[in-house]
C-alpha cells in the first residue's frame, strides 16, 4: 500500500511531534544555576505529586467499576479529583511549566508517565 | 591539534574509490590492515555541530562506502588523537569489530515507526452505572474513565498489530530492535536488519500491515547503513 505524499507528511510531523515530547519532556537533572534552580525543584516536585494524583485517580477509578461506591461517593470523590486538577494547572502556571513537562527519564526504564 | 575522525569500519583490502570528501572537505582514506580498516579523514580535536549538514556529510560518507562493501559505522563526533590510536583500537577491538562486520555483511537496516490515531473523543459505551448520575465530580470521573478505556482500547489494537507485524516481517529480517509504546501514540520504533535482497519483500509485508491497520500512521525509511546493529555483538562491543 503507497501512502499518499499528505497522509506521510501528516506521519511524519506526528512522530516528529512524539519524539520532541519524549527528548523535551526529560529532566535529566536539576539545573542547578541560581535563576533556575527554584523551576529545576518545582518540575520534580510536581511531577512526583501529579503522579501520586494519576494513580490515586486510577485506583478510584478500579473502585467505581467494582461497584465499590455509591453515587454520592463518586460525585464527592469526583470533586475532589477536579480540585486537585485545576491546582495543578495553577501551579504549572505559576512556574511556567507545561503539562508535558511533568515527567522524569528513568533509563531503560522509560519515564515515569 | 589534528585528529583522526572516523566514519566506520570496513575489511580490508581494497583501497577506498578516491574523491569521497568528509567533514570540513577533508578527504576521506583508510587507516589500518591487514585484515580490518577504518574510514577516516583529518579533522580538529574538537566535536562537530550537531545539525542536517554536518550529520548530513557524516551519514553520505558511510553510505557511499556501503554502496561498496559492508560497513560498520561509527557514531557521529568519533575522533581520535591520531592514525596509531585509530591502528590501536582496530588491534585491540579486531575480534568484535571482524564479528560485527560479519553480521551486518550484505544487509542494511530498514526503519520503521508507527504512529497511533489521534485519541478520540467519542463516548465509549458500557460505563458503570453509577457514573450516569450527573454533577460536576461524576462527569469528570466519567470522562477520566472514558479516556483510559480509549487508551487501553488502543494499546490492546497496536499490540495486536505489532504482533501480526513480527509474524510477518519474522522470515525475512536477520535481525531487529523493537520499542513498543514510546510515548502514548508511537506504537512502534522499530529498526530491522535486512538483507539487501529482501529490502523489496520486506516493504511489501509492511505494505500489507498498513493496509490491515489503516488508521495508523506508517513511516517506513531506509535503506540505512546498520547503525542499530554495529553494537552488542556477542563478542562485545564495538563503539569508541
Amino acid at each position: 500500500m503507497v501512502q499518499s505524499g499528505s497522509d506521510r507528511e501528516a506521519t511524519l510531523l506526528g512522530v516528529v511531534q512524539e519524539l520532541e515530547q519524549m527528548t523535551g519532556a526529560l529532566p535529566r537533572r536539576i539545573d542547578a544555576s541560581p535563576d533556575q534552580a527554584a523551576q529545576g525543584l518545582a518540575k520534580l516536585v510536581l511531577t512526583l505529586i501529579e503522579l501520586l494524583r494519576r494513580l490515586l485517580e486510577r485506583q478510584a477509578l478500579r473502585r467505581i467499576e467494582a461497584g465499590c461506591l455509591s453515587p454520592e461517593e463518586i460525585e464527592r470523590m469526583g470533586v475532589t479529583f477536579l480540585q486537585l486538577e485545576k491546582k495543578m494547572a495553577e501551579l504549572r502556571a505559576h512556574f511556567g511549566l507545561k503539562e508535558e513537562d511533568l515527567n522524569v527519564s528513568l533509563g531503560p526504564l522509560g519515564d515515569l508517565m | 591539534m589534528t585528529a583522526v575522525y572516523l566514519y566506520g569500519v570496513v575489511g580490508y583490502p581494497p583501497p577506498l574509490a578516491r574523491g569521497v570528501l568528509g567533514l570540513g572537505d577533508s578527504p576521506v582514506f583508510l587507516v589500518g590492515g591487514p585484515d580490518l580498516a577504518a574510514v577516516a579523514s583529518y579533522s580538529p580535536l574538537d566535536l562537530w555541530p550537531i545539525d542536517e549538514a554536518h550529520v548530513g556529510r557524516h551519514e553520505a560518507v558511510v553510505e557511499a562506502i556501503m554502496r561498496d562493501r559492508p560497513v560498520l559505522p561509527m557514531r557521529y563526533n568519533s575522533l581520535l588523537p591520531g592514525n596509531e590510536a585509530v591502528t590501536r583500537f582496530l588491534r585491540q577491538g579486531s575480534r568484535a569489530l571482524g564479528s560485527a562486520l560479519r553480521r551486518v555483511g550484505g544487509r542494511v537496516e530498514m526503519g520503521l515507526r508507527i504512529l497511533a490515531p489521534a485519541p478520540g473523543t467519542e463516548a465509549v459505551p458500557g460505563l458503570p452505572l453509577p457514573l450516569c448520575v450527573r454533577g460536576p465530580g461524576t462527569n469528570y470521573l466519567r470522562r477520566r474513565m472514558e479516556e483510559e478505556r480509549r487508551g487501553a482500547r488502543e494499546r490492546e489494537r497496536g499490540q495486536q498489530l505489532i504482533a501480526e507485524l513480527g509474524a510477518l516481517l519474522e522470515p525475512l529480517v536477520a535481525e531487529s530492535s523493537l520499542r513498543p509504546f514510546l510515548t502514548e501514540r508511537l506504537t512502534l520504533s522499530a529498526s530491522y536488519l535486512v538483507a539487501h535482497d529482501r529490502v523489496a519483500a520486506f516493504r511489501e509485508r509492511v505494505g500489507v500491515v498498513q493496509q490491515r491497520f489503516s488508521a495508523f500512521g506508517f513511516l517506513l525509511t531506509g535503506p540505512w547503513p546498520p547503525y542499530h546493529f554495529a553494537n552488542g555483538s556477542p563478542d562485545g562491543s564495538v563503539g569508541l
